[in-house]
């Protein structure tokens, strides 16, 4: 078993590893994110190459489908779950991977494919197999995986959480020309670790830089006319934050264990439902804000 | 009210619950994805209701829970349960 490379994602190492012999395409997006001379790995990731064939006694669990197009299924197996990640265009299956929550180890199978010279690579973490590698680690560790983005200003780190079009990236922005960093402006991790929150970037289709940064207050925006702040608390709140933490499917033991995982979170931190007019006024509405607090 | 409670307690199973101090969140599950956009809290004697009710209940076995759990007047349970059994059914049906 040779070693290919270690990632650290939201401050967990996955090591990986492969028998075979062709090259293991790691895309550019995942540069930043290499780790050298680890001595321990959080989970393992093993690549094989060829599909195995499906157990009879898996069973489909979650068809995740965008419109009609098939992007992933999830199949349920004794000792842990397989998955099958279709290729976008294609449609054909891309990854066939087994993860095993004991061990702690991702098995990802994957055919062959040429790169640009026509070499026969293997591609194991191609869209969207990583980010699925992502999302169960919000299955079994305190953090979870928002569709938010992420600012850092002089060592306060603010998250604005929310579908498409609320503004999230317009946040970002504004906070960046005022010299803040932005972790990110689409998708985030937020983990709880014992000296308090942090949110990390993830690897994307393009190269950016691996990135944390802790965090402070949470902000579910809006657009409104005018801007304005309110503060939630209790179920409310959690209901609020979970809406905007990605979840494939529904299973009971995941969906309590991102409530609990929230919960948690918010006795770390504040909310609050952010009206916003997108102009650079907003930061300094949002501090005032929190000062007041 | 018999009619909302049966119903209510055969639709329990179509949500996930979870307690947050004193309060229970309500969260359906449609379509095999939790709907945290439609969620409802209770307080501590809605999440009671909600946890112990059956389709063997009817208002005067309800009230008879409540009263043994809750150190709380009959007729003021009996009022209450009124106007929150078909709140409580008109969420789920909206949800």
């Amino acid at each position: 078993m040779r070693s290919i490379a270690c990632l650290q994602i939201a401050d967990f190492n996955f090591g990986i590893f492969t028998e075979s012999e062709l090259p293991i395409v790691i895309e550019e997006g995942f540069n930043d994110f290499i780790l050298e001379d680890v001595t321990e790995v959080d989970r393992h990731i093993i690549i094989h190459q060829g599909l195995i064939e499906l157990p009879i006694s898996a069973t489909l669990s979650y068809e995740a489908k965008q419109q009609k197009t098939l992007l992933w299924k999830v199949y349920q197996q004794n000792d842990g779950i397989f998955l099958d990640v279709f290729h976008p265009t294609s449609f054909k299956i891309q990854q066939r991977a087994f993860y095993s929550s004991e061990k702690r180890t991702w098995d990802i199978y994957c055919l062959p494919t040429k790169n640009k010279d026509g070499e026969l690579v293997l591609n194991p973490l191609a869209y969207p197999m990583a980010p699925l590698i992502w999302y169960y680690l919000t299955t079994e560790e305190d953090v979870i995986m928002l569709h938010a983005s992420g600012i850092s200003a002089a060592g306060i780190g603010r998250i604005f959480a929310g579908f498409s079009g609320v503004g999230k990236s317009t946040l970002a922005q504004l906070w960046s020309n005022e010299g803040a960093e932005v972790i990110n402006d689409d998708r985030l991790l937020l983990r709880i670790k014992s000296d308090g929150l942090w949110i990390y970037n993830t690897p994307m289709p393009y190269f950016d830089f691996s990135k944390k940064s802790p965090v402070h207050h949470l902000y579910l925006p809006f657009h409104a006319p005018l801007n304005s702040y309110e503060s939630l608390s209790g179920a409310k709140a959690i209901a609020n934050l979970l809406a905007f933490c990605i979840q494939h499917g529904y299973k009971k033991e995941i969906l309590f264990h991102h409530i609990d995982v929230v919960q948690k979170i918010l006795k770390k931190s504040s909310i609050a439902r952010l009206g916003v007019v997108p102009e650079p006024s907003i930061c300094n509405f949002i501090q005032d804000h929190e000062i007041q607090k | 009210m018999k009619d909302s409670i049966d119903f209510i307690s055969k639709e329990k199973e179509n949500f996930a619950c979870r307690r947050s101090g004193d309060e229970l969140l309500l969260i359906p599950i449609k379509d095999n994805v939790s709907d945290f956009n439609q969620y409802l809290t209770l307080n501590e004697v809605g999440a009671f209701i909600w946890e112990n009710i059956t389709q063997l209940d009817d208002e005067d076995s309800l009230v008879s829970k409540i009263c043994a759990e809750f150190d709380t007047e009959e007729t003021l349970v009996r009022k209450d349960l009124v106007h929150f059994i078909p709140q409580l059914q008109q969420f789920i049906v909206g949800e």
